[in-house]
């Protein structure tokens, strides 16, 4: 009943009446929807090969041909901020489906079954979310990323898994947290008198009532993933320098900055921002639209 | 809570494929004398045997040598932690009155255009690259402005000239009377903390306006409200003293974070610290550093926690230890 409500909320958004939330939970759909575009049709949108060398003189600041300017070795800015949406993306999806994929059923089983297998697993998963995220990233990154000749995917492969170990805590507390809360529900005792297996209870009776609460943490995972990954790229872990990468870009354009070359890193810098962003508003507008204390707060 | 975190750091570095050793002296190195650094260093004994070596080894307070250079590094360690926690408070000085008047517009104006702002601000602020906007203020202020340096933490003319007392660059120089090395310092700090606590800032609002508005609603706001209490003993007393407990709380957790190192930022503005520190440790694989700066950083969010918590007794008679 609770996912009802919750669609019926959502597409409250697109009527007439508009407070805050809607208005972001819009422009971040607007955003995010944008962002995939531009990943799916980036062949078509990008003038240039983003990887290609002197395309143009080094360091042409932004022009017609060259709107957001070029880099130290002559490749189109724009193009590569274009493509870099297609890795950014590809990392935020992945690891929110790990952590997803593991965090919920972890949550549900801890929170039905109790006992000492819940208590070791909250422990661990506390510790894992007392532990500052980038450095968790960081060295899982590291270690997964030896180095040398591994294929771009792998590496986007290896720091989504990077990312998704640290994201893996924040679904299972939530889902653990009202798993707790619903199994005390009648129905999981009717459920539970006329002889389901717990297997069964699990899946069919708790699961649809329990998952709701991590619908905003999948797009808040999304929009951390989008920033660590580029906050990895930008310390020089992952992808190689001349894929077209927006934390890589940006670690390689803070170089030009004492010269006066600004265009390197900011226009890669704010893609990385607005994407982010277009997450975080959808996550943060979710959020009040699931809070039920928000209703009664409400005139 | 230390042990757990100790515990998981120590089996996650050594479970995770690669080996240090090979990776620290070099591929090229002969078997035999890769053995025998292993030796030397106790890596070929049995994982629960170094483990417990690890622990005892830390309560006596000796954090092992660097697999890189072979060397104690302790004193080294103690030194970038002294540089994060001058940059960690700074930034926590510019947070702090940002972030709760951001908080405090926003719950107080509920519905308004300025809240409105203030609500996104909090989840921009969520959302910039900390690293970027540490670009942007080294642009703006460093190059096109030209009035503040764009690399942080205390020059090294500054650091070694002055006679250390503290270890705290900026405090050596205030307590010798050097004003003019202190203003340098001020001068390095001010870009990296203003990052960093604009950043901190939008969390720190964010949290404290929910907490405003939960407590803000609550009886007894609309019973002094109906005694007709002036406006602003009603938000000091009834309203901000009850929701100090969930921001107090914010702050600290942010405050451990920041003293365990503000990798990013750190890393922006060249700032030699504990964040810059981990990270060369991480990219060479040097475990024991990185052993070292984790556990550092678990005392810290320990002994902040544990702060955190006498502070709640003296906000809230209620609670008892």
């Amino acid at each position: 009943m609770e996912s009802l409500i919750f669609f019926k909320n959502f597409f409250k958004a697109f009527s007439k009446v508009r407070s805050l939330e809607e208005k972001m939970l819009r422009i971040g759909l607007v955003l995010a929807t944008a962002l995939i575009l531009i990943a799916v049709l980036a062949p078509y949108i990008a003038p240039y090969n983003p990887i290609e060398m002197y395309i143009g003189a080094p360091y042409t600041p932004p022009c017609p041909q060259h709107l957001f300017g070029t880099d130290s070795m002559g490749r189109d800015v724009f193009s590569r901020v274009i493509y870099g949406t297609r890795s950014a993306l590809m990392v935020a999806v992945i690891s929110a489906a790990f952590a997803f994929a593991i965090g919920i059923p972890l949550g549900l089983i801890s929170g039905y079954v109790g006992g000492v297998f819940d208590r070791v697993v909250t422990l661990i998963m506390d510790a894992l979310y007392a532990f500052p995220s980038l450095v968790m990233a960081l060295a899982i990154a590291v270690a997964l990323n030896p180095g040398g000749s591994a294929s771009v995917f792998s590496i986007i492969l290896n720091t989504a898994i990077a990312i998704s170990v640290v994201y893996i805590p924040s679904y299972f507390r939530v889902i653990r947290a009202t798993t707790l809360s619903v199994k005390e529900n009648l129905y999981v005792e009717a459920a539970k008198a006329i002889g389901a297996p717990p297997f069964k209870i699990v899946l069919k009776y708790i699961a649809p009532n329990a998952v709701n609460p991590a619908i905003p943490i999948i797009c808040m995972n999304f929009a951390d993933a989008i920033l660590t990954a580029a906050g990895l790229s930008f310390l020089g872990i992952g992808l190689p320098p001349f894929y077209p990468d927006w934390g890589v870009d940006v670690s390689k354009g803070w170089k030009d900055i004492p010269n006066g070359v600004w265009w390197t890193s900011f226009f890669p810098g704010l893609m990385i921002f607005l994407a982010t962003l277009a997450f975080m508003l959808i996550s943060d507008a979710l959020v009040e639209y699931l809070n039920p204390r928000k209703e009664r707060l409400r005139p | 809570m230390v042990l757990i975190l100790l515990t998981l750091v120590f089996f996650i570095l050594r479970i995770l494929p690669g080996d240090p050793v090979r990776v620290a002296v070099g591929p090229k190195l002969p078997p035999e004398y890769v053995k025998k650094i292993c030796h030397e260093l106790g890596l070929d004994k049995p994982i629960m045997v170094q483990y417990f070596d690890y622990l005892w080894s830390l309560l006596h307070g000796d954090f092992g040598k660097s697999l890189i250079t072979r060397r104690s590094f302790a004193n080294e360690l103690i030194d970038r932690f002294k540089a994060s926690v001058e940059l960690a408070i700074a930034s926590i000085i510019v947070a702090i009155p940002l972030g709760l008047f951001i908080g405090d517009v926003s719950a107080k104006y509920e519905g308004s255009p300025l809240a409105h702002l203030a609500r996104l601000f909090t989840v921009a602020t969520y959302s910039i690259p900390v690293f970027w906007l540490g670009i942007i203020f080294q642009v703006v202020f460093g190059i096109w402005l030209g009035i503040l340096p764009i690399t942080g933490g205390p020059p090294p003319m500054v650091k070694y000239s002055v006679r250390a007392i503290t270890g705290f660059t900026t405090l050596d120089c205030l307590l010798n009377g050097d004003f003019i090395g202190f203003a340098e310092c001020i001068r390095h700090l001010i870009l990296p903390a203003v990052t960093l606590g604009v950043v901190i800032s939008g969390i720190i609002g964010k949290v404290s306006r929910n907490a405003l508005v939960e407590v803000m609603h609550l009886d007894y706001v609309t019973a002094a409200k109906a005694r007709g209490l002036p406006e602003k003993i009603i938000h000091d007393k009834y309203i901000f003293r009850n929701a100090l407990i969930p921001i107090i709380t914010i702050i600290g957790l942010q405050l451990a974070l920041l003293l365990g190192g503000a990798i990013l930022t750190e890393t922006t503005f060249d700032y030699p610290g504990l964040g810059t520190y981990l990270k060369d440790a991480v990219l060479s694989r040097d475990y024991t550093v990185v052993q070292a700066a984790v556990t550092l950083y678990a005392i810290m969010v320990a002994v902040i926690s544990f702060i955190v918590d006498i502070i709640y007794a003296f906000l809230d008679p209620r609670i008892r230890y």
